[in-house]
């Protein structure tokens, strides 16, 4: 795979490294990381465009290469090489349960009316103000839904070293 | 004689490679390797038991939600608490799109392109304006010298025997097919969040309570994906099956099978699930319980640290790579034993299960089928790699059923009074739990051990590790290895024979097939399809 990658990539016109393993190693990569896994940017290195998340949005994937091939101008990345108009800002300024947590309105359990009326789920663990992508506007499986809707604390999949750094993603007792 | 190898074999999830001898046309002895290696269950040591779920789904992309379901059932088992009824159901709804989901996939994109030939659905003469479409799409396809996911097929081999007027058909539900699954994880993802990778079935039950309005749009998909699988998917198993009745006759494996049960009817009550556990072996009329006691893995011949047989309560990990030789190590997958016996599971291990269960609707069914096949009252040639098909379109049929009842039922539990979803607990500072269930490929298994409420040890036992595992410390085969043994090959150079037989497992690693010639040492590489 590796020599693959090594011998594809430097000849490609462009690089598209798919989900958070493909970008940044994701879960194999997660302590103690036993198979020694690294994403594409870090293994092989050039000019590689991220489009992490667990899994990857296929609308973001769509939209990056559509970019590609109707604008053919090279799209801004932020530091991470992911591209803003996608990984722009946080998850947190964009959903639906903001004004909850606005109103001081949380989840302090899994299940319970608060959790039914969209209450915040900042308080249960959930990763929103430090996740960057358009979750909450684009959603997923076309547009259908997505973690917070489901009541699920955002996990921020599609940040570095995620599995490491939000772990644990439930903070109730 | 000839040694062929296959590198990667394709339309499977995963890194699988087969090795098989062949002599005087039919395969002699085979090899299964897994060869990939991630160390997932050393990643979880020292996590908090309640990750363990988001991290287990992420085993397969395929089948992420048993994954997540297993290890939430292996929590609350160590923690002793039941979910409430509701959340037990849509626990089974979300389980029943992934099954629909997995089946249809693999019934046309995985294993359908091993008896539906592309290029003579070119020969078709439709006269339905559809039907002239598709042709013409093909066509194109093939004008530009790009078959597009039809490409390397052993297209025109002898073991394709579908006139050109039925594969064009069935090419015509290779593509509609492709929306269907689409649909079904759209279904997952109305209760989950998203698909896959869902996220509202946490220890306990639910993160919240589903709507009046997520039932209404749950139930209508439900619909749509139950007129494809009765009028479509099952209707093409119909016109496929006697064009390929040897099928019947060939691939029937270790003979033993397992299952766990899934499809809860209450809070952890596996012996009352749908399709119920048991364990069938060989030559024995009756079924036996199953017990996650009898489970012991060999690593005799994996690339692991020897250990003698262990039970995943106290299973280990070790990895031990060495050189890949199937007189020594060839796998990284462990070999999985039941009282030291390879079990086949999946899809054909439910339904015989359940049909020895008199489970009335899997029973009706099954002798449904096997009337309109001309094999009255002779379950037995279910046992074949044309049985494991008919098994995979059989259940989805049968799930798509319960599953509208279920949604029924979700409907009255939600409009009860003080309804609940969510049972709180405590991860408990020490314990033991198990997780047992079924994925859509066979019996999955999760051990977890907790100390300091932390993981202190888990370990997965997954369908394929069942299916494609290497031989144990007995040298017994393991299940797919023993059904290749005596498949006829036509072609070492288009093993489309051995393919069949791999495919009929649905394995979920991704895979190389090696054909060997003792004789002569002569060797294929073969790009697979």
């Amino acid at each position: 795979m590796l020599d693959v990658a090594r011998k594809v990539i430097p000849r490609a016109s462009a690089v598209i490294a798919v989900g958070t393993c493909a970008s940044f190693g994701g879960l194999p990569a997660a302590s103690p990381n036993p198979s020694r896994a690294r994403g594409v940017m870090d293994a092989v290195g050039g000019k590689v465009i991220n489009v992490p998340g667990c899994p990857a949005n296929s609308e973001w994937v769509l939209a990056v290469v559509i970019n590609l091939i109707s604008l053919k101008k090279p799209m801004k990345l932020d530091a991470h090489r992911r591209p803003v108009t996608i990984y722009g800002t946080p998850v947190h300024e964009q959903c639906e349960r903001k004004v909850n947590f606005d109103a001081d309105k949380f989840v302090e359990t899994f299940g319970n009316a608060a959790s039914a009326q969209g209450y915040c789920l900042y308080g249960m663990g959930c990763k929103g103000p430090e996740a960057y992508s358009t979750c909450p506007k684009v959603k997923w499986n076309g547009g259908v839904n997505w973690c917070v809707q489901a009541g699920a604390p955002c996990m921020g999949c599609v940040e570095p070293n995620f599995w490491d750094k939000f772990a644990p993603f439930y903070e109730m007792q | 004689m000839a040694r062929v190898v296959i590198d990667p074999i394709t339309r499977i999830e995963g890194h699988l490679r087969i090795e098989v001898e062949v002599s005087r046309g039919r395969v002699k002895d085979a090899w299964s390797s897994g060869t990939l290696f991630r160390g997932i269950e050393i990643i979880l040591k020292g996590r908090d038991p309640r990750d363990a779920w988001l991290v287990t789904q992420r085993i397969c992309g395929v089948c992420p939600v048993p994954h997540g379901l297993t290890s939430v059932f292996a929590l609350e088992d160590a923690a002793g608490v039941k979910p409430p009824l509701p959340a037990v159901i849509v626990r089974n709804l979300i389980e029943g799109t992934q099954y629909l989901h997995s089946h249809i996939l693999w019934f046309y994109h995985l294993n359908g392109l091993d008896y539906v030939d592309i290029v003579s659905a070119l020969k078709a003469s439709p006269k339905e304006k559809s039907m002239k479409q598709v042709k013409e799409k093909l066509a194109a396809f093939v004008k530009r010298g790009q078959l597009g996911p039809f490409t390397n097929g052993y297209w025109g081999h002898p073991a394709y025997k579908l006139p050109p007027d039925i594969n064009l058909v069935v090419v015509a539900h290779y593509l509609q097919a492709l929306e269907m699954q689409a649909k079904a994880s759209k279904l997952t993802a109305i209760f989950g969040g998203k698909m896959p990778m869902h996220m509202n079935t946490p220890p306990g039950g639910l993160t919240k309570p589903p709507t009046a309005e997520e039932i209404k749009a749950f139930s209508e998909g439900l619909k749509e994906l139950k007129a494809f699988v009765n009028n479509v998917m099952y209707q093409d198993l119909l016109t496929l099956a006697p064009y390929y009745l040897d099928w019947a006759g060939i691939g029937k494996g270790v003979g033993n099978y397992l299952s766990w049960g899934v499809f809860d009817s209450a809070p952890a009550s596996p012996e009352s699930r749908f399709l119920p556990p048991g364990v069938l072996l060989k030559g024995k009329k009756r079924l036996e319980k199953a017990s996650p006691e009898e489970v012991k893995e060999h690593v005799k011949h994996s690339f692991y640290r020897y250990s003698r047989p262990l039970n995943p309560a106290e299973g280990k990990t070790e990895p031990g790579f060495k050189k890949h030789d199937t007189e020594k190590t060839y796998s990284w997958l462990k070999a999985p034993r039941y009282d030291g016996k390879p079990m086949e599971v999946g899809p054909l291990a439910r339904v015989l299960i359940a049909y020895h269960k008199n489970v009335k609707p899997v029973k009706k069914e099954v002798d449904a089928l096997l009337e309109k096949l001309g094999h009255k009252g002779n379950p037995g040639i279910l046992q074949s790699v044309l049985g494991r098909i008919a098994a995979r379109v059989i259940e989805s049929k049968l799930i798509v059923e319960e599953m509208e009842k279920w949604v029924a039922d979700l409907e009255k539990e939600m409009k009860k009074k003080g309804a609940r979803v969510y049972t709180g607990y405590k991860v408990p500072k020490k314990g033991e739990g198990i997780g047992l269930w079924e994925a859509p490929r066979g019996a999955l298994g999760h051990w977890i051990r907790i100390k300091n409420s932390k993981i202190e040890n888990y370990q997965c036992v997954v369908p394929t590790t069942w299916n494609a595992s290497p031989r144990d410390d007995k040298h017994q085969r393991g299940p797919l290895e023993e059904a290749l043994v005596g498949t006829p090959v036509h072609d070492p150079k288009k093993p489309l024979e051995v393919l069949r037989v791999v495919h009929s497992f649905d394995p979920c690693i991704a895979c190389a097939v090696h054909v060997i010639d003792p004789r002569t040492n002569e060797v294929y590489r073969i790009r697979a399809v």
